[in-house]
């Protein structure tokens, strides 16, 4: 067996001296994690709060990241190696020298003598490199760190406090919600993008995707309402945008106007019910170009229907006031589309009287070329088109002023549907949100707006009851306003709006009925609705106690109870005590 | 084993020889004071100069006469006094008058030797302190121009009164530096007072005898020069040292608060010096930190300038190096 030199004695005391400072700094690096887990579980504890599961792991990679730092800065060499050797085997400075000079290649005799000593004393102390060195007690590195580590892991064992655990689950609670409700919404934003046309004005497929930027998963109640406010904000306002109750006085206006003529009744009906695609069908079964202008007289009669339909649909138009005139700053933006409908209002009725004077003329100019011997046969065809004697120019022209109304009305019956679109997701996210953070057993937030959007989604419109006579409200809102006359569900009469159209918009719609006895068909939706809203927002404030809280919900229920009608009398009894939202205004809503 | 092996080996067995027969030649005269004598020799084996500073009657002059003996040198004495001039220690030109022609020659003084004593070096004024620089660092003195070389060995060992203050002139920064050593001299203990009775009231004084020659003291001091010192442990000293540094980073408060000037690197090369001699009393060819530590204290106690706040605590510079140099 060889002779070990000081070389191999040094390298074999550097391994175990650097297992030493591994374990060593391990120990230093688990301590400092344990103090400072020891050090920061108080601002959990105090609180109420389990110290999380992430905050150890976090100090534990602390400690970890120390260790490392530290075993590479105190990574002993040689040099330290022979140091500690020299110090415990009281060399002075033998092994350290003698491998100095070895590195450094010193030459002289007196080296060369120190580096055959120190070979010499290590040949005959080969069980020196297995000598316990100093400073290696275990119990003095790793019992500090063992208590402060078993300190440590005992933070771990008190769990939270009842309110926070409740406020965590409704924490979870939200997160989840509002994650299902985002995927829900962002699922009926897609598919109103996708029905978009790309010509759709007031409300484009970008809008559509800035809204869907805005939701995100949060466990934040507060922040949760608050980002569903703003989403209920922009559907309002885009619904607001596309919404153009002037264009749709108007036409019911003209719808009003052709209900005199009992061949424009089918017309006059959808124009006041704004089922504008179907007025657009039934204008086009009076379309000019079916016209046959061989036979004036013939055409003259199948356009005489056509003829007084655009003259009374033009009327309003005529008496309505030209843009900008009696228009407020606010629907300044207004005025193009009014001007547009008022315009092909206006162009049809003046292109049917053009037809219509050039089917009158047209017989008149036949004999003209019979008595001029067939002289000029092309007369009446050199002429250029749109002329008011020419028949085909003036079929044309009615032709293309009743297109253009159609188009218009297929505009507006789609910007209708739109509107109401977003209308009904509004008000399914408005219904929806309000259990948000509350424990759902039956429906979470998602579920009720997917049921309110596709099974109830009907009354979420404000209409009334099915079958309750106006006793009860729908449990939805109605943002839309009605102008004219509507017609009163399950009866043959119409609820008549009195308002000044044309005039700038009102933020009230004053809807006018008979006074007297009983109990009207229709419901008292405005007041019923003001206190709907007040009433769920008092019940949904959690700083409000929870026995005021049943207080108001009691008493709201207390009113809204049916009353049922008094029995008929045959002479004239009291009238029953009409319901509290109708008490506000006896006869006006 | 190398005969160059050989060769540095047995040089190394006939220093600590001589040594050894230095110090026992002595402690003949000397009584106690081991540790004295030991710091005096070694400065000699290395070239440097001893300030010896203690009460009067201790064998200052004693013992510089008996190393004197026994390494059979050139011995001379200067009693510094306020009116000494520095050519009383150097010498002048006189006039001289030979064959009927005058001349001016060279008149060496009692420095031209290989031991001086100076006496009570404090008492000279700090003209005649100075003229010793040249002599002490570079072993030539020169008058009117001209250079005379000192004959080697030369070793001045200076004394000083510490008690006595009135009429006596500290010595400069300067001067104290080119000390090697500053040694003090303790008073013996009574054992040694009755060793010190018998001997020299009683029969006839102790003859000492050379048992070394300068030319043996110059052999021993090249053999001193060849032990090596590892790059470690120069570099521990040297950090040590900038350590009395009180501007120095790694200056403790203790010396940042004491200290105005730390260590020259003097101090450095006598510390090295000494501990390489150190190394081979011990029978070790290289210098460990012990050597190094062993040496401190005569080799820089003279080379710390105290602050103000130190004078004022009156700190001595000996706690400060055990301090620092955890002695």
């Amino acid at each position: 067996m060889p002779m070990p030199t000081t070389r191999d004695f040094l390298h074999h005391l550097l391994l175990r001296l650097r297992r030493r400072v591994w374990w060593r700094e391990t120990a230093r690096g688990l301590l400092l994690a344990g103090a400072l887990l020891c050090l920061l579980a108080p601002f959990y504890l105090l609180r109420g709060h389990a110290v999380p599961l992430w905050l150890g792991a976090l100090v534990l990679l602390a400690g970890a990241a120390f260790a490392l730092w530290q075993c590479r800065r105190r990574r002993p060499t040689l040099a330290d190696a022979a140091m500690v050797a020299d110090r415990h085997f009281g060399l002075k400075d033998t092994l350290a020298s003698a491998h100095a000079f070895e590195v450094t290649q010193i030459s002289g005799a007196f080296a060369a003598l120190t580096i055959r000593q120190a070979d010499l004393w290590v040949s005959g102390r080969e069980e020196a490199a297995s000598e316990r060195l100093p400073g290696e007690s275990w119990a003095r590195v790793w019992l500090p760190t063992l208590v402060v580590l078993a300190a440590a892991v005992l933070v771990f064992v008190p769990g939270p406090a009842p309110e926070v655990r409740r406020l965590q689950e409704q924490q979870a609670q939200v997160r989840e919600q509002t994650a299902a409700l985002n995927t829900a919404l962002k699922e009926e934003i897609e598919a109103l993008a996708e029905q978009l046309p790309e010509d759709q004005t007031g409300l484009t497929r970008a809008e559509l995707a800035e809204w869907l930027k805005e939701l995100q998963r949060t466990p934040d109640l507060r922040e949760a309402m608050r980002q569903y406010a703003r989403l209920e904000q922009h559907l309002k306002s885009a619904a607001d945008r596309l919404s153009q109750h002037d264009k749709q006085a108007l036409l019911r206006e003209s719808g009003l106007a052709l209900e005199k003529d009992p061949r424009h009744r089918p017309l006059s009906q959808h124009l006041q019910h704004s089922a504008y695609q179907q007025a657009a069908a039934e204008l086009r079964k009076m379309d000019p170009a079916g016209l046959d202008l061989a036979a004036p007289a013939e055409a003259r009669q199948q356009l005489d229907a056509l003829r007084s339909a655009a003259k009374r649909m033009a009327e309003p138009a005529k008496r309505a006031p030209k843009p900008g005139a009696g228009q407020s700053k606010g629907r300044a933006t207004d005025a193009p589309r009014q001007d547009n409908l008022t315009q092909s209002l206006v162009n049809l009725d003046s292109a049917t009287r053009r037809l219509d004077d050039a089917l009158r003329q047209a017989p008149t100019k036949d004999q003209e070329s019979l008595q001029s011997g067939q002289s000029q046969p092309q007369s009446g065809r050199d002429q250029p088109p749109g002329q008011p004697d020419d028949p085909q120019g003036a079929q044309q022209g009615a032709g293309q002023a009743m297109s253009d109304l159609e188009r218009q009305l297929r505009q507006l019956e789609r910007d209708q549907q739109l509107g109401r679109q977003l209308q009904q997701l509004r008000q399914a996210l408005s219904q929806s949100q309000s259990g948000l953070g509350k424990n759902q057993e039956r429906e979470t937030p998602a579920q009720a707006l997917a049921r309110m959007l596709g099974q109830d989604g009907g009354r979420g419109q404000g209409q009334a009851g099915a079958g309750k006579g106006g006793r009860e409200w729908g449990t939805g809102t109605a943002e839309s306003r009605r102008l004219g006359r509507d017609p009163l569900p399950g009866t043959d009469k119409t609820l008549e709006l009195r308002g000044r159209p044309g005039e700038g918009t009102s933020d009230r719609a004053i809807e006018s009925s008979d006074s007297g006895v009983g109990f009207s068909s229709r419901m008292g939706e405005e007041q019923q609705r003001r206190y709907r809203q007040q009433a769920e927002s008092f019940l949904r404030r959690d700083d409000i106690p929870a026995e005021v809280r049943d207080g108001v919900k009691t008493y709201f229920e207390t009113i809204q109870q049916p009353v049922e009608p008094a029995p008929p009398a045959p002479d004239p009894a009291p009238a029953p005590a009409p319901p509290p939202a109708r008490e506000q205004k006896p006869g006006r809503v | 084993m190398t005969p160059e092996e050989e060769t540095a080996q047995q040089a190394a067995a006939e220093f600590r020889d001589t040594f050894q027969r230095l110090r026992a030649e002595i402690s003949k005269f000397i009584v106690g004071q081991e540790a004295l004598i030991h710091d005096v020799l070694t400065a000699a084996i290395c070239g440097g100069h001893v300030l010896l500073e203690g009460v009067p009657g201790l064998g200052k002059t004693s013992l510089v006469h008996s190393l004197a003996q026994a390494l059979d040198l050139n011995f001379r004495r200067i009693q510094f006094t306020p009116d000494l001039l520095p050519a009383d220690i150097v010498g002048t030109q006189v006039l001289l008058e030979k064959n009927g022609q005058r001349s001016l020659e060279f008149q060496p003084g009692p420095v031209f030797c290989n031991v001086l004593l100076a006496d009570e070096i404090n008492r000279a004024t700090p003209k005649t302190q100075s003229a010793l620089l040249e002599t002490m660092q570079e072993l030539t003195v020169t008058v009117a121009g001209i250079s005379h070389h000192l004959p080697p060995p030369f070793i001045v060992l200076a004394t000083q009164n510490p008690i006595e203050h009135d009429g006596t002139y500290p010595l400069p920064e300067a001067q104290l530096d080119r000390f090697f050593f500053k040694l003090g001299i303790p008073v013996p203990t009574a054992e040694q007072w009755l060793t010190i009775l018998d001997r020299t009231t009683t029969g006839t004084p102790p003859q000492l005898q050379a048992v070394a020659t300068g030319a043996d003291l110059l052999r021993l001091r090249q053999t001193a020069r060849a032990v090596p010192a590892a790059r470690e442990i120069q570099s521990w000293l040297v950090q040590t040292i900038l350590a009395t540094h009180p501007d120095a980073p790694e200056a403790p408060a203790l010396v940042k608060k004491y200290v105005r000037h730390g260590a020259s690197p003097r101090g450095a090369q006598a510390l090295l010096g000494a501990a390489r001699v150190r190394a081979l009393l011990d029978g070790r060819t290289h210098v460990s930190r012990e050597d190094v530590r062993g040496a401190a204290l005569p080799a820089l106690r003279h080379r710390l300038i105290l602050s103000f706040e130190g004078e004022a605590d009156g700190v001595q510079t000996d706690d400060l190096l055990r301090e620092l140099w955890a002695l």
